[in-house]
């Protein structure tokens, strides 16, 4: 049986879906939160935080979505639905390296290799030690960041 | 921005802490990459003590002389950068807060900028 060329598409539309609401999901790093930033409407914090989940719960409805649409409700030729299965496995494989590492997703997505060691390293952090490493520095203008890692 | 601002008499303190939901589990290693400047030593706070350190959400106001705060932080501090004159302590106030910190990077390079200039 053929598939109509509206649950073809349908599939397709829900593996990129995926993909692109689970990368807006982690757009600290991204391009995409450069432009919502650069764009000055919302604030990208607010987004991050207030809109992550429900991206993530989106992408994944997608990602059911296409899969039920593909292996399911469908039973062309193999060669017909080859684009839509690959791009199926794309997302499938993408969501999964996000959702299960995605610190070291960022850090890739945001163009540092996790062979590149970076300048610097992390130090855990001990109040005591970074007002001492605080005060140290006392004689120069210090700036304090508070930042969260995806 | 820390590209713009070559000078050297500024030192910068990035605490990386987990806040929202893909924070999960470990930093990666290539964290510090994000932020690649000699003049940036990286933390990694998991249990938010510098947050509590400084007070909390509730004392955000007081932290600095003047602050931009451009959006609402619920039960930590965070994406906010601080600015702090020679000899101030951790308790003393900063003279500038600024918040999240991608949109006002221009107001923070411009402050450095001035404060170099004087």
């Amino acid at each position: 049986m053929e598939s109509s060329p509206g649950q073809g598409r349908s599939s397709v539309a829900a593996s990129l879906a995926s993909v692109l609401s689970l990368i807006a999901a982690l757009s600290c790093c991204l391009s995409l939160g450069t432009l919502l930033m650069a764009a000055g409407a919302v604030s990208a914090s607010v987004v991050s935080e207030s809109l992550r989940p429900w991206l993530i719960g989106f992408s994944l409805t997608c990602l059911a979505f296409a899969f039920v649409q593909t292996y399911l409700r469908d039973r062309c030729e193999f060669r017909h639905r080859r684009l839509r299965t690959v791009l199926l496995w794309f997302s499938a494989a993408m969501i999964t390296a996000m959702l299960a590492a995605p610190n070291q997703f960022a850090s890739v997505i945001a163009g540092r290799l996790p062979s590149f060691t970076a300048t610097g390293h992390l130090i855990p952090f001990d109040t005591a030690s970074f007002e001492r490493d605080f005060n140290a520095e006392a004689q120069q203008h210090r700036l304090i960041v508070l930042l969260s890692p995806t | 921005m820390l590209n713009q601002n070559p000078r050297q008499d500024l030192r910068v303190f990035v605490v990386w802490e987990p806040v929202i939901s893909t924070d999960w589990g470990k930093p990666s290693p290539t964290l510090p990459g994000l932020v690649p400047d000699p003049r940036v030593r990286h933390y990694y706070d998991p249990d938010r003590k510098l947050s509590a350190r400084f007070g909390g959400v509730a004392r955000l106001p007081s932290l600095a002389a003047q602050s931009e705060l451009a959006f609402k932080m619920k039960d930590v501090i965070w994406d906010a950068a601080l600015l702090y004159p020679p000899a101030a302590t951790l308790d003393a106030q900063a003279t500038l807060l600024l918040a999240p910190v991608m949109k006002f990077q221009t107001r923070l390079a411009d402050t450095l900028g001035a404060n170099r200039r004087n």
